[in-house]
Formats: structure tokens, sequence, C-alpha cells
């Protein structure tokens, strides 16, 4: 412990550059993270916001949500079988200033809606639940909003991550989206077993479909996490590169002191823990700081940003670099055990 | 003070195997007693610091024995060596070794931590070495901030401070002046006789010779003709 300190004391300046390295390809990671998951989010939170573990559709429409329809029979069919409920949904586009905004509106039964973070749901068939994000096109609750049928609807509320391949959505009575020139996309299925789910998928033009089918069925959904996860996956490569040599040559620089250190008598284990308190306090900073700026930026970020941050991201950013940064010290550890005193004096 | 011995026998060394091998220690036998400061001197290359290296237990023998205070400590683990240079064996080097991020307190104090005294206890007894050798208006100094001879002093100290029961120096004095050079032992014969400690030192300065109680001399692998001094 003493022995750590004194150096991390004696030797700030080198130490501190290795800190902040350490500090800002955490950052990175958990930006490039964060990036991702809004990217996400921005995709199928739609999806992940109706709560369900399948959903039943077209057949052959490869999975694709706005391509899907159910006829009247098709619906009656599944519902026979299970409980399911509709999910009706209409693409409209609305006005915000000068630009026009593709707005997908959704319907479905009280127990599917998602829930609601300011405001409350749409009580009347004028009213409407809109994407929190619209918030950053000037949308505030009360606002009227009109949609293609000329018709009027008062924003009654915000829900937070209603999204779905890049559309924000939103929400209306079911009595509501017959007004508007809708479908009736899918049906969610509340609880199912195996074979009611196998007799609905046998019928014919109907499909089972899983949640994260219909995720990786979104064609942006795909196309952006891909490379991006293929990015945090090398960041990580490259820090544990970086981390591992950094230890690794800062212990190698220290052989002949560890040398001397062993001829006076300290056992390799006062100097293992010495290095391991090190690397930990090291790392420790670096990830703390990292976590403290990026929950900053988190909060100052505009909110219509594909921007998100979870606590499990944080927490696993924060495990995977003291783990990457252990196994760099460990790679060194090995190197001091085997210091041979005499060597590391008569080197000098 | 209980008088102890160190004794050798039959000691030899061989480095390498084959083609290679060289015999560069061939049955070295010599005992020494408390109080005694000794002198090995030789041609370069005839194997000083090998033998010093081998009493000091940082390097491994090939045959023979070794005694310190009773204890035949040749063929003890590692760790168990390690224990020893800490608390049995204090080694000073030909540069000072000295840590370079520990002030000179801290220096000494560390090593008596690490031998189990308290942190008070130690940086009491590191104190009282440095104003013996008139280190007290240093206390804080870095080794880096201190001159050749302060440096050495403390490295001299640093040995002592679990009060071993032998000290070897490798050519201590190799990297002072003639003055620094004979303050340096003179100091360390004081002290070898003051605690009763065994005291081996190696060095190819006849002008020390005369501090020392014998002088050894290795020559093809053998220890000739002890010369008596005083
Ligand atoms: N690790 C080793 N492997 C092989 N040979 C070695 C090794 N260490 C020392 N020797 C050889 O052993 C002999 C004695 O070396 P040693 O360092 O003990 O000499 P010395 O008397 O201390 O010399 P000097 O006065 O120059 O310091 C030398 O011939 C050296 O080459
Ligand atoms: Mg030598």
């Amino acid at each position: 412990m003493k022995l750590a300190l004194k150096e991390l004391k004696f030797y700030k300046f080198k130490y501190i550059m290795v800190t902040a390295i350490l500090f800002l390809l955490a950052f990175l990671v958990l930006f490039v993270s964060a990036l991702a998951q809004g990217l996400a989010r921005e995709n199928i939170s739609g999806i992940d916001a109706l709560n369900s573990e399948y959903f039943v559709m077209e057949e052959d429409v490869e999975n694709d949500l706005m391509r899907s329809g159910l006829s009247e029979d098709q619906i009656n069919g599944v519902q026979e079988t299970t409980s399911a409920d509709p999910l009706q949904l209409s693409m409209q586009k609305i006005e915000s200033g000068d630009s026009e905004i593709s707005l997908l509106i959704a319907a479905t039964d009280e127990s599917k809606e998602p829930a609601v973070k300011e405001g409350r749901f749409p009580e009347s068939q004028s009213e409407l639940l809109l994407n929190e994000k619209l918030k950053a096109e000037g949308f505030s609750v009360g606002d009227d909003v009109t949609l293609t049928n000329e018709q009027t609807y008062e924003v009654s509320g915000f829900a937070e991550d209603i999204m779905f391949a890049h559309n924000s959505m939103a929400f209306v009575t079911p009595e509501a989206i017959n007004d508007l020139e809708s479908r009736t996309a899918a049906l969610i299925i509340s609880e199912s077993s195996e074979a009611e789910r196998q007799t609905i998928d046998d019928a014919p033009g109907v499909a089972v479909v899983s949640a994260s089918e219909l995720k990786n069925a979104v064609p942006s959904y795909q196309a952006e996490q891909q490379p991006l996860n293929l990015m945090i996956v090398f960041l990580f490569v490259i820090s544990a590169i970086v981390l591992a040599a950094f230890f690794y040559v800062i212990t190698i620089q220290k052989t002949s002191q560890f040398g001397i250190l062993k001829a006076i008598g300290t056992s390799s284990r006062t100097l293992a823990v010495s290095i391991l308190i090190q690397v930990i306090l090291i790392t420790l900073t670096g990830v703390v700081l990292s976590l403290i700026t990026i929950s900053l930026i988190g909060m100052v970020i505009p909110i219509d940003m594909p921007f998100y941050l979870n606590t499990n991201l944080m927490a696993l950013v924060s495990v995977l670099f003291l783990v990457v940064a252990f196994i760099g010290a460990g790679l060194s550890l090995v190197r001091v055990i085997r210091i041979d005193p005499l060597e590391a004096i008569s080197s000098e | 003070m209980n008088n102890m011995t160190l004794e050798v026998h039959g000691l030899t060394k061989t480095f390498g195997t084959g083609d290679a091998k060289t015999d560069v220690l061939k049955g070295i036998d010599f005992s020494a007693s408390s109080g005694e400061l000794i002198i090995l001197s030789g041609a370069s290359g005839s194997g000083k610091s090998t033998l010093l290296s081998i009493l000091g237990g940082l390097l491994s023998h090939t045959e023979g024995e070794v005694k310190l205070d009773d204890v035949d400590y040749l063929d003890l683990s590692e760790k168990e060596l390690t224990k020893m240079r800490l608390t049995d064996i204090g080694f000073i080097f030909q540069s000072s070794h000295l840590i370079p991020y520990m002030d000179i307190v801290s220096q000494l104090s560390f090593v008596a931590e690490q031998a189990g005294l308290s942190k008070n206890e130690a940086r009491k007894r590191s104190k009282a070495l440095l104003e013996e050798i008139g280190l007290s208006h240093r206390f804080n100094s870095y080794p880096g901030m201190l001159s050749g001879g302060e440096r050495q002093r403390a490295a001299i100290m640093r040995a002592l401070m679990n009060k071993p029961k032998m000290l070897l120096a490798d050519e201590p004095t190799a990297s002072l002046d003639g003055a620094r050079a004979i303050e340096v032992v003179e100091m360390l014969r004081d002290i070898v006789k003051d605690r009763g400690m065994i005291g081996i030192l190696i060095t190819h300065d006849s002008r020390i010779f005369e501090y020392a109680d014998r002088v050894l001399t290795l020559e093809d692998g053998h220890l000739k003709a002890e010369s008596q001094m005083q």
C-alpha cells in the first residue's frame, strides 16, 4: 500500500497521463455504446413499448410490420385460438414549422398502452399521445395537431421511447384510428402456449413472429447496429491492448527497482499487491471520471439526439475495463514474480 | 551480545554446463565471528561477487554449506530466503540502490515495517539511525537530492534497520572518492564492532585493507593467504 501510493505520488505526471488515456478510452466506449443504444431505441422502442413476446402478422412480408395487414377473418381466427389484441397503424404526416414530420399513428387495446411520461393517455377521439422526442420540435401538452384527414387532435401527453424505424409514434384511441386510413397490421399476443402459436402459424396467410424477429426485420435497425457493435468490440480490443501494454511497460521500467526491493527482502507478494493497488486506483479513477462525464453529457444532450444511457451498460463497461486492466496487470505480475534480484542489480 | 559465527564449508559454484561450464568457486572454507570485519579481495572475475551473492541468499550454490548462527540457510525456499534477507542479512551495493520515490526516512522505515514493526516504531528507528550518521537535516529529502556519499550512508543504514546478523557489502566505496571511501569504511567498521555483527566487504582498494580484521583473497576458485592485519 505504502509502496504503491508513494510511487503514484512521486511520478504524478506519468500516472495522470495513464489515467487520462484510460478515461478517454472508457469515455469513447461509453459514448459509442450510448449512441448505439439511442439509435436502437429510435428503431424498436415502439415494439418494446407494446410489451409482448409474440405478435401475429401477415405471412410473406418478411416480418416487416409496415407491410403487414390482416383481414377481419384472420383476426377473428387468431382471437378464437388465443388472447390477442389488434395493433392498428396508420402512417401520417404532420406539420412542424416549415417541415413535415412522419408520424406513425397506432391504436391498441387499453392493456397494451405504452407508459405515459407526461400528461395522460387519450380519453376522447380527438386526443393523441406523442413521442417525447417531438418536444424538441416545440410540441407540448394541449397543442393541436392536424393529420391528413384534416382533423385536429389535441396532445394529451407524451410517452418516452415510442419509435419505430426512426419514426415517432403517436397513440390514439381505437375509435379514433378508424377515422384515419388505417389497417390492422398485427395482433399482440398476451399469453400463449407453444401449441396455440403453432395452430395460428399453420393458418393460411398469418405468421407468429417473436419480438426480436420483428425488431431484426426493421431495415435501419440492422444496418445501424451491426457497424456500431463492431466498433464497440474493436474499441474494447484496442483498449485492452493499450491498457495491457501500458501496465506492462510501466512494470518493465521498474524491473531493477523491484529487483532491489526483493534483494533487501521485500516479498513478491508485497510487490504484487502494490501493482494491483496501482492498477485498481488508476482504472477506477479513469472509469469513474468517464462515467461522470458521460452522465453529464446525457443530462445536457438534446432530447432528439439518439443517445441513451442505461445503468446496465455503464456497469458492464466499468466491469469490462477493470477486467481488462487486471489482465494487463496480471501479465506484469508474472514478470515481477520472476524477477531475479541479482540480475536486476547487476544490470544497472 | 551473543556470540555467533558464520561458517562456510566446501562451498562451490559452477556456472553453465558442458563446454560453457566454468567453476568459479572450487571449495571455499572460512569462518567469521561477531564483531569481525572481513575484506574480500581478488582479481576482477575471481568470483568475489559470486561468493557474496551466495552468502546473501541471492544466488544458488552448487555444493557445500553455509551456517549463520547455526542455521544452514542455502537450501531454504525462495520465500524463506527473502525473509532472511529482510531480517538477518544486510546488503549494501556498489551504488546505493535507494528507491527514488521514497524520502530518506520512509526509505529506511519501509524495511522495518516489512519486518512487522509498527509505523511509529519504524520511523523512530529510522530517524535515530539517520541522526547517527548526520543526516538529520535530510529526513524528508528524496535520494535524487542527496550527494553520492550521503546516499551510500543512507543505504548502509537501510541495511541496518532490521538489526541483521551479517552485513555484506559489494564494493560499497567504488563510486566514492578516496576521502569519502575511507569515511564509509570507518563507518562500516564501527557498525560491525559496536553491534557485534559479521561484516564482509569486497574491495579492490588496498588503502582500505587496514580497516579490516582480515583480508581474504580469492584466486583460482580458492581463498588464498589469509593475511592477518593489525
Ligand atoms: N550468471 C553467470 N553465468 C555465467 N558466468 C558467470 C555468471 N556470473 C558470473 N559469472 C562468471 O563468474 C566469474 C566471477 O564473477 P564475479 O562477478 O563473481 O567476479 P568478481 O570477482 O566480482 O569480479 P569484479 O571484481 O570484476 O566484480 C566471472 O568469470 C564471470 O564471468
Ligand atoms: Mg564483483
